[in-house]
């Protein structure tokens, strides 16, 4: 339960919406419900957190200062939802959601600040593009999407038994937003796609909709005919390039060397 | 011939095409097939030359019966000669595709035996493709010169994107290098195929009209458009006239693309380059910068390439130095400019252009608002007023032209300067006295960082 007390004495001491900026952090299971509970939880008790700090996290810290549990309640996570989409738009929504899964450092807190500000002032906030709310979320929103893309074109499938398996190791959480992509262009396959960063599997089966879970890693046991495929896709690799034009800088560029070791044919360089 | 070697020898002999892209079509996913495609297109991979790679990019065949004097697989060439049958192309597509190693298949040949029955190969690898593993992705398929129309459209049918190469800038070229084909035997298969695209979604709009079908779920005549490419710096065209051509290639057969393809000299003879020349990179940039000028920011060929100033400028960007050569022009105002204008500033490109045009209806922008909003200022600062500095001429000084400089000129390294223009007049101002101001050439000098310096001094005493 809130505390009552301090709400009562805000109304005395602070008039309007204003919020209290309080030494507190709000722990929260991690889940986007969850975070939207926290954004609930800092309307009832009419106070802004120093943290929010999400259980299991890989970025959880130990904070000294006094923390408050914060319940996933689905009701409340729904409002403060919907009332996202009523007060700004739908846009604004897709921007936390989107925002939510990046690995912005203390995205929660940014989050917290936007959603006041939308609630507050409604659609025009999301045109303030400059603002200093505003710009940081558009550059992490501009960050995981643009990762998220990049992984459409980066994923290697090894065939095994048991299906395609591939594994990953991004800095964003892109899983939920390459999800649909995959399971429209393999809605034949059973697939499993693991992201190393995150623990998580995204999970397909041939006609049931895709899950993703924890999980500890897939074992790719590779066959031969495997062996021979990936062989002829590096000797296709090592071909198309030109010679006279090579451009390691370039190359670079357009696949940061972060990724490599995840991707067939460029493990062994 | 095992399956590695023809592999080898096909990709090979298909790697000077330079279209990789995946662009253009959207077509959802379907239960009972194979693949997607994305309307931005997804590159997979990119090769130790910095190119994307997107589609699995080989020929059927590199048997040829033409003779065309630049291309590596011309039939007085002495190379390894190898052909895919169709089944197993299909086979190793799909292979290839399930794995997410491509987008799909780049697909084109040598003239083997006569373009009409290279084009029937083609299209048996396609139909099998597309009917027997029902393959749902990606399909470039490029049309053999001089074939029938009935088999430009029967491919077409198969394909998400076709392409015509125009293969060089000018006709006198074209019959000189590549006596078996002909201006008119490029252009007719591309009317045709632009023609056939429009009606092909006129019906599928019709159909989804009458029958509440999604236009992107039906079988449509090359869905994507089409592109071509012509190869640079083994003709003596000037970049005015290519980008002319292209320019004319877009308004005239709306194609998606126009490629530029730097000439590696592949053969000998007195009117081609000599075998040593290195391929002009850099050139080759500055026309690809210009397409883009052509295609998202509003201008028009005659602006960027003026008659007096038919050539590109080694040490500046294309935008750049046309902004040199108009300073009546700035600065513009970035909180009253239309999107045209802002489009006009070297180092505003289209989507920071759009967030400018957003931002600044709640509020007049400052200079680091607009570097909040991911503007580079490094360039635009020089063409730009913002609500913290006033208007007046901020150019004519020698760091300011130091700060224009592309710095791409050294990641291409010295030599490319000597496939420049010596007599570089394309940034100086029309009415400067100094009109015929020489830029360094690679003569001129010892050094790259020399080169660059007397660049500087020149264009800073034009201004």
């Amino acid at each position: 339960m809130p505390d009552v007390g301090a709400v009562t004495l805000d109304r005395e001491t602070r008039p309007g919406d204003i919020p209290a900026r309080r030494y507190v952090s709000y722990r929260y299971d991690g889940s986007l419900a969850g975070f939207y509970c926290c954004v609930f939880e800092s309307y009832t008790r009419r106070e802004v957190p120093s943290y929010i700090i999400a259980e299991g996290g890989e970025c959880e810290q130990v904070s000294l200062t006094p923390e408050i549990w914060v319940d996933l309640e689905p009701r409340k996570a729904l409002r403060v939802r919907e009332g996202l989409a009523l007060k700004g738009t739908l846009r604004s929504r897709e921007l936390v959601e989107h925002v939510f899964l990046s690995c912005m450092e203390r995205r929660e807190m940014a989050l917290l600040a936007f959603i006041r500000k939308i609630f507050a002032e409604g659609p025009p906030v999301l045109e303030r593009l400059a603002d200093t709310v505003v710009a940081p979320l558009l550059k992490a929103e501009r960050h995981i999407l643009s990762e998220a893309h990049l992984l459409t074109g980066f994923v290697r499938f090894v065939e095994t038994d048991a299906g395609l398996i591939s594994t990953i190791g991004p800095k964003n959480f892109v899983l939920p937003l390459i999800a649909p992509h995959f399971a429209g262009r393999f809605s034949g396959e059973a697939f499993l796609i693991y992201d190393k960063t995150h623990g998580t599997a995204l999970v397909h089966e041939p006609g049931k909709p895709w899950l993703i879970a924890r999980m500890e890693p897939p074992e790719e046991r590779v066959t031969e005919a495997e062996t021979r495929v990936q062989a002829l896709w590096k000797r296709f690799y090592k071909t198309i390039g030109i010679a006279e034009r090579e451009n390691p800088t370039c190359r670079r560029g357009h696949m940061p060397k972060r990724y490599w070791p995840y991707i067939t044919e460029m493990r062994d360089s | 011939m095992d399956l590695f070697d023809k592999l080898t020898i096909l990709t090979d002999s298909a790697k000077y095409d330079v279209a990789c892209t995946s662009s253009g079509s959207d077509r959802p996913g379907k239960p009972d097939s194979v693949g997607n495609t994305s309307s931005a297109g997804i590159c997979h991979s990119f090769a130790a030359d910095g190119r994307c790679i997107s589609l699995l990019k080989v020929l059927l065949s590199n048997t040829c019966v033409y003779d065309c004097r630049y291309c590596a697989n011309r039939r007085s060439a002495d190379i390894p000669r190898a052909a895919f049958t169709p089944e197993e192309l299909a086979e190793l597509t799909i292979a290839f595709y399930r794995r997410n190693y491509i987008e799909g298949l780049f697909l084109s040949s040598a003239v083997l035996r006569s373009p009409d029955y290279t084009m029937e190969r083609m299209i048996g690898t396609l139909s099998i493709l597309r009917n027997r593993y029902h393959f749902n992705g990606y399909i470039h398929a490029k049309a053999i010169p001089g074939s029938s129309p009935e088999a430009i459209h029967s491919l077409g049918l198969l394909a998400d994107r076709m392409s015509v190469n125009i293969e060089l800038p000018s006709e006198a070229s074209l019959s000189r290098l590549a006596p078996d084909k002909s201006r008119e035997g490029i252009l007719k298969p591309m009317d045709q195929i632009m023609r056939t695209s429009d009606q092909s979604l006129l019906e599928s709009k019709a159909l989804s009209l009458t029958h509440n079908l999604a236009p992107r779920a039906q079988q449509r005549f090359v869905p994507a458009g089409q592109s071509t490419q012509m190869i640079i710096g083994a003709t003596p065209e000037t970049d005015r006239s290519i980008m002319r051509l292209a320019s004319g290639l877009y308004r005239r057969y709306r194609l998606r693309r126009v490629f530029y393809s730097a000439y590696i000299p592949v053969a000998e003879g007195n009117d081609l380059p000599a075998l040593d020349m290195p391929p002009p990179l850099l050139r080759e940039h500055r026309l690809y910068q210009t397409d883009f000028l052509l295609r998202f920011y509003g201008f028009d060929a005659d602006e960027v390439l003026p008659e007096d100033a038919p050539n590109l400028n080694a040490y500046l960007d294309p935008k750049c130095s046309w902004a040199l050569r108009n300073p009546g022009r700035f600065p513009i105002d970035v909180n009253r400019a239309s999107l045209l204008e802002l489009l006009r500033v070297p180092g505003i490109g289209p989507k920071s252009a759009e967030r400018i045009i957003t931002a600044r209806r709640q509020t007049r922008l400052n200079a680091e608002e607009l570097r909040r909003l991911g503007v580079v200022l490094k360039r635009a600062k020089y063409f730009i007023q913002t609500a913290d500095t006033g208007p007046g001429p901020r150019l004519s000084r020698d760091d300011t032209v130091r700060a224009l400089l592309d710095p791409n000129v050294s990641r291409f390294g010295f030599e490319q300067l000597s496939l420049f223009d010596t007599i570089d007049r394309s940034a100086m101002p029309a009415s400067s006295s100094m009109a015929r101001v020489r830029l360094p050439g690679h003569k001129d000098v010892p050094t790259l960082r020399d080169a660059v310096e007397e660049a500087i001094a020149c264009l800073t005493s034009a201004l």
